[in-house]
């Protein structure tokens, strides 16, 4: 019995080690400016951003084409088909509006809406709220992370120190780590490669930028 | 006064409907039994075909088209080959009942009822290039029309699961051998997806490799 309790105690302390946030180590940057620069994905123009995409969702796997369209300075579009032109949703954002355009049966689960939704708006910075925002160091490194707190949850964005550009955004609870996305940069400054890792649910998204279409 | 306003709507819809099918030059068939039977001829005996295809998708809020290409390869029975090669690369292989999909460098191999999506979609497009697609009068009303080139069947699905993705769907048959030329399937948004199948070859031999999941 003592030993089941010490295996049994081991086992969630690396089970919880997986995902625990790192962010009690944390501390505010005093003194300095909070700049919110645009979303990673379409910054200046209205013009589009096609993407291929993979998801993996409890062993199934979905492929197909993800766009991104800024329609003007408030409202974005994203909308996922299949390879032969079938659209399974088509979102919209605006500000903090959210509108279901288009929607395949299969992806109309409430859960799954809400979970697109929250990595979109991650991506998309839809609910940003400057009074919300501050910035912050991680340990003794110079990085500055911008954090914004939404009710029960953290929003960490990274940016590279060179170039100023977005590389990895982190949705925290206050001790867990719920998602991760990298986003790498092309030579245009385009952001060519989003992958977006869920830790607590079975959702796995990549998506790889097409050339201009 | 309800029911003028009810007729006239009736009549501003099928006028806007039988705009839409002549807007392209076409009128309705002339003959559609002479029609049926020669598709029917042509898809008994057709044993193989091999295509490239340019497929154009239309969106309301994009002004550009969304154009890709590749090539397509049917076999009977059910072995179906869709390769796209610009501006990506993915590769779908149909086999009896197993289905294959590499997408850049990921393999994924599953079973076709497994998926009833991807089913239903490639059913629909296989059943478009064999011809086979009027057999199915129970899912579409179908309508038939025609101009100088093509023979073109419009089918309007019934079922409340295919019409939440495709509202119409229209075939065109080259007159001159029954091939399917165009496939342009109208989402209920209005946005539409445009393949064109282009150096055709029916009939030609096809290796049995194309179709192999490994």
């Amino acid at each position: 019995m003592k030993n089941l309790l010490l295996s049994s105690l081991l086992l969630f302390i690396v089970l919880c080690s997986c995902s625990i946030a790192h962010h009690h180590r944390f501390h505010i940057a005093e003194g300095e400016a909070i700049t919110i620069k645009p979303h990673p994905i379409i910054q200046n123009d209205t013009s589009a951003l096609l993407y291929k995409a993979g998801i993996r969702f409890y062993g199934k796997y979905f492929s197909g084409l993800f766009l991104f369209k800024k329609m003007n300075d408030t409202t974005q579009r994203v909308v996922f088909s299949s390879e032969t032109g079938i659209t399974f949703f088509d979102f919209e954002f605006s500000g903090e509006q959210f509108n279901i355009r288009q929607c395949f049966e299969k992806f109309r689960s409430k859960a799954l809406i809400n979970t697109f939704r929250k990595d979109l708006s991650m991506i998309l910075m839809t609910v940003i709220h400057p009074a919300h925002a501050e910035l912050v160091k991680y340990k003794k490194e110079d990085q500055l992370i911008l954090r914004i707190k939404e009710e029960n949850e953290y929003f960490y964005y990274y940016t590279d120190n060179h170039s100023g550009y977005y590389t990895r955004i982190e949705n925290t609870s206050k001790c867990i780590k719920k998602v991760i996305v990298l986003l790498d940069k092309n030579a245009s400054g385009l952001t060519s490669h989003i992958i977006i890792r869920h830790k607590d649910i079975n959702l796995y998204i990549d998506l790889q930028l097409i050339p201009r279409i | 006064m309800n029911k003028i306003i009810k007729y006239s709507s009736f009549l501003g819809v099928a006028c806007i409907i039988s705009m839409h099918c002549t807007a392209g030059g076409f009128r309705e068939m002339k003959d559609t039994s002479r029609f049926i039977r020669q598709l029917n001829a042509m898809t008994n005996s057709l044993k193989t075909i091999e295509s490239d295809f340019v497929q154009e998708k239309n969106m309301a809020m994009l002004e550009e088209k969304i154009i890709s290409k590749g090539t397509f390869c049917f076999k009977k029975t059910g072995m179906i080959r869709w390769q796209y090669n610009e501006p990506y690369t993915y590769l779908v292989i149909i086999n009896n009942n197993k289905v294959l999909i590499k997408d850049e460098n990921k393999i994924n191999k599953f079973d076709m009822k497994s998926n009833k999506v991807f089913r239903k979609v490639n059913e629909l497009l296989t059943d478009c290039m064999q011809g086979t697609v009027l057999s199915k009068r129970t899912e579409y009303r179908v309508s038939f029309y025609e101009n100088e080139s093509f023979f073109i069947v419009k089918l309007l699905p019934l079922s409340k699961n295919m019409k939440e993705f495709i509202w119409n769907i229209l075939i065109y048959f080259d007159k001159k051998d029954f091939s399917v030329s165009k496939i342009d399937m109208v989402e209920p948004s209005g946005d539409n997806t445009l393949i064109s199948f282009k150096n055709k070859k029916i009939n030609q031999p096809v290796a049995d490799e194309k179709f192999i999941i490994k």
